[in-house]
């Protein structure tokens, strides 16, 4: 007994260590974002002989932070709520009902999730174009839809497949039409698995690079916190502590994010993962 | 070779004036324009705020790669404010992925009223986007060399925001403290300057290697040398497939030869030294000598070392002294789209910024980069001063990366970056070169 | 009655179900019908019109074009490598962070906290580090691993991409692994205890047949992820040193954004496509199999 207690205690030594280093490239991120120019460059790992957020004040004034953070969530918003809202509609008939139609459907909606993105990205440019979806974070926010429904879909179906169908058939009973059923009924039942298509896919958009960067990285109004931090590198390619002051505040709110919901994300990594 | 130079830059001066117009007569009402805009700008300026309160408000849309300016180019931004209110110009600048976003625009249509290309085989490439500039006042105001890379089949389609300059960069208090008493111009002098930087425990080179661009900005020095009197032909030689490194020295061995010892001489991690590490590696006086880079580093050096001595130099070549030269033109263009709904006042605007007292000042004293325009006078920063000063004694090399479009720069580089790697030995490198460029030399 | 409540019941389909289907086809499929069309032209993504030329991308794709069969070795070799690493080291991580220690919860959230953070920055951080970090460290420790060109040496360019792809990712499979070992009841343990079975023992035969489902998920997310490789290299390498790091995607982007080939470009597209079709339908099918058999 005490031998395995002895191997706890070494083991959960180990592993903080292991932590430690695991870590430490962010810890190093944040202390040269908070120190000047100078001591970025003559030594990386020496903490900042004072603590100074004159960067922070410099970037978050030349990204316009505020505004870059009101336009990841206006995105993350329209594109979770049309992912949510279609494919919990659509899966609820296609999982209900058993028709030729339905079965067709349900393919033509999950095998996109076999297409890499990059196979229809030089081609999505003009159909966007076409649509009047590009240089805007509503169009983006609306592309959104097009390529989350695909997944959702394949986790509401298998979800929805579990409730049981006698519960929609007594409301039919009561004389209830199908819209009263999905939205009194089932959706608010859902709410699990739509947590799990939430929190999956406000990490997938909230951090995505390679759509608003063909979409909306042409104005500085309609930027994303990565993108910021993509073309802020780039632009400040010798400024060093700016780049990372500037990933500092790309990556701040995602981890606030995971701190409030870490139990919610977990779980919705897991449920996702395991349906997926 | 000084004659060569000589025939050579008398054939860009024909050129440009080709180029400017096609009769005498455009030509001579131009530069009138020119001196009439000089000479009264208060007059031009009261006319305009005049007409301005009536002015329809207007938004320009300019989207252009070197965010090194930005804060230059916001200058005149808020300076035309003054010139014409109505004007709103939205500014947008980023370096990384710039072409993909400008194609990207291209595709979906919304082409912003400027927007940025390299100069040379791109202006081509994008002339059918391009206002035609040739009887603009600003193409008038242009120096001869900048007009004919900004010129596609005898017309101006674009305007740079600085002339450059391409040169070896060093560091003269080290270059003094190794008893080096002038810069090297052969190859075996550069080899023995290295050998005293060693001894004093300086390291002679750091090289931005892991740069892609850093390759052809170093080469074309070796590449003029190849042919000075038509480096346009024989990049079109070995576009076509024709030419062979073999047949030319100062690319075929002089070329790798300088590789081989800039690796030799410089820095632990060559692949790995991007051009910030190259510039606090110099600034720091850890190295003497930077590759591949330009005016454009000075500012960044001067942050870390305020008192840093920079010299500037052209790369030793080969055996011969006279081949090594600076090179000096413009790379960058901007360009006004022609189908614009604003095209009037873009070019207004330009036409502003050349020809205006405030735009002849805005480019030395703001941006503080070498004035693409005639009579403007020179930024007071070391490398421009230098570059002065060695241009009036010698000729300056034609920009050789004009010739080719960025597509095969990038690919050269890469392949560079393998031989340094050991990954190709240099008949291997040769071979790909010559290969790739007939592909990616010129648009398809 | 009957006719009207079949209508009624096909008005409904359409009404759940189509704004799915429009959704989806204008986003995907009509870019990729688009995309099968200019695989067959030549197109610098500059000119207005681009010109038909049949099959001849195709041809020059597996003919001409080393850089695309190079990237496609590239991509397989990091796929293999990262599946296999990945899954061991997190399984290991999840087997020790479910035991009873104080510190669990926080340090699962610290292997966690990288997979929440976008790739693009994960690639600017670690060579951030790569660059100016290990020049410091080297500095302070004149260690020999530190004095190593990882982002600068061909070899050593691959195993940091594979190295820092896994920082990224070994939370998301640690998470899944916990939940796998959580859901293995007490009782199948303690039997096994109590049979005398040894610690490695009951792991490779008690333990890991039971993880079977998490491995199964792991290894096909792992797979789909690894082949679609972008933003780490991008951000991190770029591609370089001397183009030796190149992915497929970060290939069909260069073809078609630099060196203006939409039109190969898309075909390359199309080719990486029928990859991932062939090997997902290949991996699900022996995973089927498989879970037959159990």
């Amino acid at each position: 007994m005490k031998k395995t207690k002895i191997g706890l205690i070494l083991l959960e030594m180990i592993l903080i260590v292991a932590a430690a280093i695991f870590i430490y490239p962010v810890f190093l991120m944040v202390i040269n974002s908070l120190k000047p120019f100078a001591e970025v460059v003559t030594d990386v790992i020496a903490l900042p002989k004072k603590i100074e957020f004159q960067n922070y004040a410099y970037v978050t004034e030349k990204i316009n932070f505020v505004r870059l953070f009101f336009n990841n969530l206006t995105i993350t918003t329209i594109g979770l709520a049309g992912i949510i809202l279609f494919s919990s509609m659509g899966a609820y008939i296609l999982s209900r009902r058993n028709t030729k139609f339905t079965r067709m459907a349900y393919m033509f909606c999950i095998i996109p999730m076999l297409i890499p993105f990059q196979t229809i990205m030089i081609t999505l440019l003009k159909v966007a174009k076409t649509f009047h979806l590009s240089d805007s974070l509503w169009g983006l926010g609306i592309q959104y839809w097009g390529f989350g429904i695909p997944m959702a879909v394949f986790i509401y179906n298998g979800f929805i497949k579990t409730i049981p169908r006698e519960i929609d058939e007594s409301a039919t009973i009561d004389g209830a039409s199908t819209l009263t059923i999905f939205f009194r009924i089932i959706f608010p039942l859902l709410k699990p698995v739509t947590a799990t298509v939430a929190v999956l896919d406000v990490m997938w958009i909230w951090n995505d690079f390679l759509l608003p960067m063909l979409m909306v990285n042409s104005r500085p109004q309609t930027k994303t916190l990565t993108l910021a931090a993509y073309t802020f590198v780039g632009q400040y390619n010798t400024n060093w502590h700016y780049a990372m002051t500037a990933m500092v505040m790309a990556v701040v709110p995602s981890i606030l994010f995971f701190i409030v919901m870490q139990k919610h994300i977990i779980k919705g990594v897991v449920a996702g993962a395991v349906k997926g | 070779m000084k004659k060569r130079l000589l025939s050579l830059m008398m054939c860009l001066v024909l050129a440009g004036g080709v180029m400017s117009g096609c009769s005498p007569k455009t030509t001579g009402a131009d530069a009138a324009d020119t001196v009439k805009e000089a000479e009264a700008p208060k007059a031009a300026d009261a006319e305009q705020t005049e007409t301005a309160a009536s002015d329809e408000p207007v938004t320009i849309t300019i989207f252009q790669n070197m965010p090194e300016y930005t804060d230059a180019i916001n200058a005149y931004i808020e300076e035309y404010k003054k010139v014409k209110p109505n004007v709103t110009i939205n500014l947008e600048i980023t370096q990384s992925d710039y072409p993909t976003m400008l194609k990207a625009k291209i595709n979906s249509g919304e082409i912003p009223d400027v927007f940025a290309t390299t100069a040379g085989g791109e202006i081509e490439a994008y002339a059918e986007y391009s206002y035609d500039l040739s009887n603009e006042p600003l193409a008038a105001a242009m120096t001869d060399a900048v007009k004919v890379n900004m010129s596609y089949d005898g017309k101006v389609y674009g305007f740079p925001i600085k002339s450059n300059t391409f040169g070896m960069i060093y560091n003269k208090e080290l270059f003094e403290k190794a008893g080096i008493t002038a810069p090297p111009k052969t190859l075996s002098e550069l080899e023995a300057a290295c050998e005293k930087l060693v001894a004093i425990g300086v390291k002679p080179f750091t090289t931005g290697y892991k740069e892609w661009w850093v390759q052809k900005h170093v080469f074309q020095h070796f590449f003029d040398a190849a042919q000075p009197d038509d480096v346009g032909g024989l990049v079109k030689e070995f576009i076509a497939g024709k030419a062979k490194f073999a047949d030319y020295p100062t690319i075929n061995d002089n070329f790798f030869k300088f590789v081989d010892l800039a690796v030799k001489y410089g820095d632990d991690k060559p692949l790995e030294t991007d051009l910030s590490a190259e510039i606090a590696a110099f600034a720091t006086g850890k190295a003497a000598m930077i590759c591949g880079q330009g005016p454009w580093v000075e500012a960044d050096i001067l942050k870390i070392n305020p008192s840093a001595q920079i010299g500037f130099t052209g790369y030793p070549v080969s055996e011969n002294p006279a081949d090594c030269v600076i090179i000096a033109g413009a790379d960058q263009a901007l360009r006004i789209n022609k189908d614009s709904k604003v095209l009037k006042e873009v070019v207004e605007l330009y036409n502003w910024l050349y020809t205006s007292d405030y735009g002849k000042k805005w480019f030395s004293e703001v941006a503080q980069v070498i004035p693409p325009i005639k009579d403007a006078p020179i930024p007071n920063l070391q490398i421009p001063t230098a570059m002065q000063e060695i241009l009036k004694t010698e000729k300056a090399g034609d920009l050789y990366i004009n010739y080719s479009l960025d597509s095969f720069h990038q690919k050269f580089g890469e392949i560079i970056q393998s031989y340094i790697a050991k990954a190709y030995t240099k008949e291997q490198a040769i071979k790909e070169i010559e290969a790739v460029w007939p592909q990616l030399g010129v648009a398809q | 009655m009957q006719l009207g409540q079949k209508n009624k019941m096909k008005l409904e389909n359409l009404s759940f179900v189509g704004p799915c289907l429009i959704l989806v086809g204008i986003m995907v499929y009509l870019p990729f019908v688009m995309s099968m069309y200019y695989s067959m032209t030549k197109w610098n993504g500059i000119a207005k019109e681009p010109i038909f030329i049949g099959f001849q991308n195709f041809i020059n794709l597996f003919t001409g074009d080393q850089n695309f069969v190079r990237s496609i070795l590239f991509t397989a070799k990091y796929s293999i490598l990262f599946i296999v690493v990945v899954n061991i080291i997190s399984l290991l991580l999840a087997v020790a962070l479910v035991k009873k220690l104080k510190t669990a919860n926080i340090l699962r959230a610290i292997f966690f906290i990288p997979y929440i953070m976008s790739m693009i920055i994960v690639g600017f951080i670690w060579r951030f580090i790569f660059s100016q970090g290990f020049a410091s460290l080297q500095a302070m420790t004149d260690w020999g691993i530190f004095k190593l060109s990882w982002l600068g040496d061909t070899k050593l360019a691959f195993y940091s991409i594979i190295i820092v792809s896994i920082w990224q990712a070994v939370g998301f499979y640690m998470v899944i692994y916990i939940a796998g070992l959580q859901a293995i009841p007490d009782d199948v343990l303690e039997a096994a205890t109590v049979d005398g079975a040894g610690g490695s023992y009951r792991f490779f035969h008690v333990v890991l047949p039971l993880l079977g489902p998490s491995i199964t998920t792991c290894i096909f997310m792992s797979l789909t992820n690894s082949i679609k490789v972008f933003d780490i290299i991008l951000a991190l390498t770029g591609g370089g040193p001397g183009g030796t790091t190149y992915s497929v995607t970060l290939d069909i982007y260069r073809e078609a954004f630099q060196n203006n080939n939409y039109g190969l470009g898309a075909a390359k597209s199309l080719v990486l496509f029928v990859i991932v079709l062939a090997l997902t339908t290949f991996v699900l099918h022996i995973f089927k199999k498989k879970e037959v058999e159990m």
